[in-house]
């Protein structure tokens, strides 16, 4: 027996002294490994795509300057162009009003004169049960001028002062007429929207107006004397 | 002598080394200006007041007969898709992505007045305008507070992230859009909401 073969070493899937390693150990590391691969994958494939959505949109086939003229010809022709849109710029004196602030601002050329708290439309809407009409309470946005100065107005009521009071609209003219609600002056901007007072001077500063501008006794004497027919008038 | 003129020499040379490519720039420049000044001039000649988007210098401004009635700053922007080039624009809608807040009045003070009108604090801050040319753009208030903000920074950088996949969408579909955000501050957002009304005609001044 002592020329027997010496044993034959153990197989190799038992773990070798040393280094122990599981079959369960290599399962996890390997899916492990395959799934960090997979999202490495995922994360380069999404940077691919936004690299070329980048690329796309900063390689676009916008309108760009095709043949740039020389500067000399550019400089020219801005110059002419802002002479032109500085004869449209307001001079002299002129009205601005900003509705969603509630501010009217006298300007002299550039200066601003007087700022003036004042009510603008409410933005409400009145429909006519009769049906067939309704009205938007917006003060109108725009350039217009003053057309008329009047001293102690007298308020034509409008169809929609009657329908909102829920009264009858009246045939003759002179039920229609209103004495002191429009305060001492009255100034005329067009199409029915005034600037003039209010017995409502606590309501200043809020948009509660059908359209017109409402302005406190003192700011709109100095308006009625300070401002001319034909002033322009900036509303916002 | 000697301390005079080698100043001057290099002076003279770095003016003439600089000279070609700051005329190329200063030649764009004016080419935008140019456009810019050839919308006002034909906007100047209506009576109606007309916008200025001028995502070059962060601004945007309502303006009438070339002057300016009021101009709020732009906080934060990100453009993003078709090129835009500088001139005229208007705005075709104007959504509000959240509803305005409109204020309750005291039901014991019957003077109270805030439940039936629409002022300026009852504007959204929050809102999309789409722009003609296909642009779209979205408004949205900044944040104030260290959370909110970050949460708003990580919304941008989301946007910024995914907007590209958009753009990759639309240009397999040919047709391709511009988006554009613009973070004010919320009393600004209100005004320029107040102001900027369907219809309204424009000028665009993207970014160079």
């Amino acid at each position: 027996m002592a020329n027997d073969p010496e044993p034959a070493e153990p197989p190799s899937s038992e773990p070798l002294p040393g280094a122990p390693r599981s079959a369960a150990r290599i399962v996890v590391r390997t899916a492990l490994i395959v799934f960090l691969v997979l999202v490495g994958l995922a994360l380069a494939g999404f940077g691919a795509l936004v690299a070329a959505g980048y690329y796309l949109s900063r390689s676009a086939t916008g309108p760009a300057p095709v043949a740039l003229e020389k500067p000399e010809v550019l400089r020219g022709e801005n110059l002419k162009l802002e002479k032109k849109i500085d004869k449209l710029r307001p001079k002299g004196l002129f009205l601005v009003v900003d509705t969603g602030r509630n501010r009217l601002t006298v300007h002299d050329g550039e200066r601003v004169e007087r700022e003036v708290v004042v009510s603008c439309g409410s933005g409400g809407v009145l429909e006519d049960p009769k049906g067939g009409r309704s009205w938007v309470f917006d003060t109108p946005r725009g350039e217009r001028q003053v057309k008329a100065k009047v001293k102690h107005p007298t308020w034509i009521k409008p169809d929609w002062a009657f329908i909102e009071e829920g009264e009858a609209i009246p045939k003759k003219r002179e039920d229609r007429a209103e004495e002191g609600v429009m305060g001492d002056y009255a100034l005329g901007i067009g199409n029915g929207f005034f600037l003039h007072g209010t017995l409502y001077t606590r309501l200043l500063g809020r948009n509660v107006t059908h359209g017109c501008v409402r302005i406190g006794d003192a700011d709109l004497e100095y308006l009625y004397k300070t401002v001319p027919l034909g002033t322009k008038v900036y509303l916002f | 002598m000697r301390r005079t003129v080698l100043p001057a020499l290099l002076a003279a040379l770095l003016l003439v080394g600089a000279a070609p490519a700051w005329s190329d720039d200063d030649a764009l420049s004016l080419w935008r200006e140019n456009r810019r000044l050839d919308a006002e001039a034909v906007l100047a000649a209506t009576p109606k007041p007309y916008f200025e988007l001028d995502l070059e210098h962060r601004r945007i401004s309502l303006k009438t007969r070339g002057m300016v009635l009021f101009e709020v700053p732009v906080q934060e922007q990100g453009l993003w898709g078709r090129r835009l080039a500088v001139g005229p624009t208007s705005v075709v809608r104007r959504d509000a992505l959240a509803r305005p807040a409109v204020a309750i009045g005291d039901e014991k003070n019957p003077s109270s007045l805030d439940d039936q009108l629409l002022e300026l604090s009852d504007m959204p801050t929050t809102y999309r305008l789409g722009l003609a040319g296909e642009i779209d753009v979205e408004v949205l208030p900044l944040a104030t507070g260290r959370w909110p903000l970050w949460r708003q920074r990580a919304g941008v950088w989301r946007w910024q992230l995914m907007r590209p996949l958009v753009t990759l969408r639309q240009r397999r579909e040919r047709h391709e859009t511009t988006s554009v955000f613009l973070i004010l501050k919320p009393e600004d957002a209100q005004r320029l909401y107040w102001c900027l009304f369907e219809g309204l005609d424009g000028i665009l001044i993207p970014p160079r």
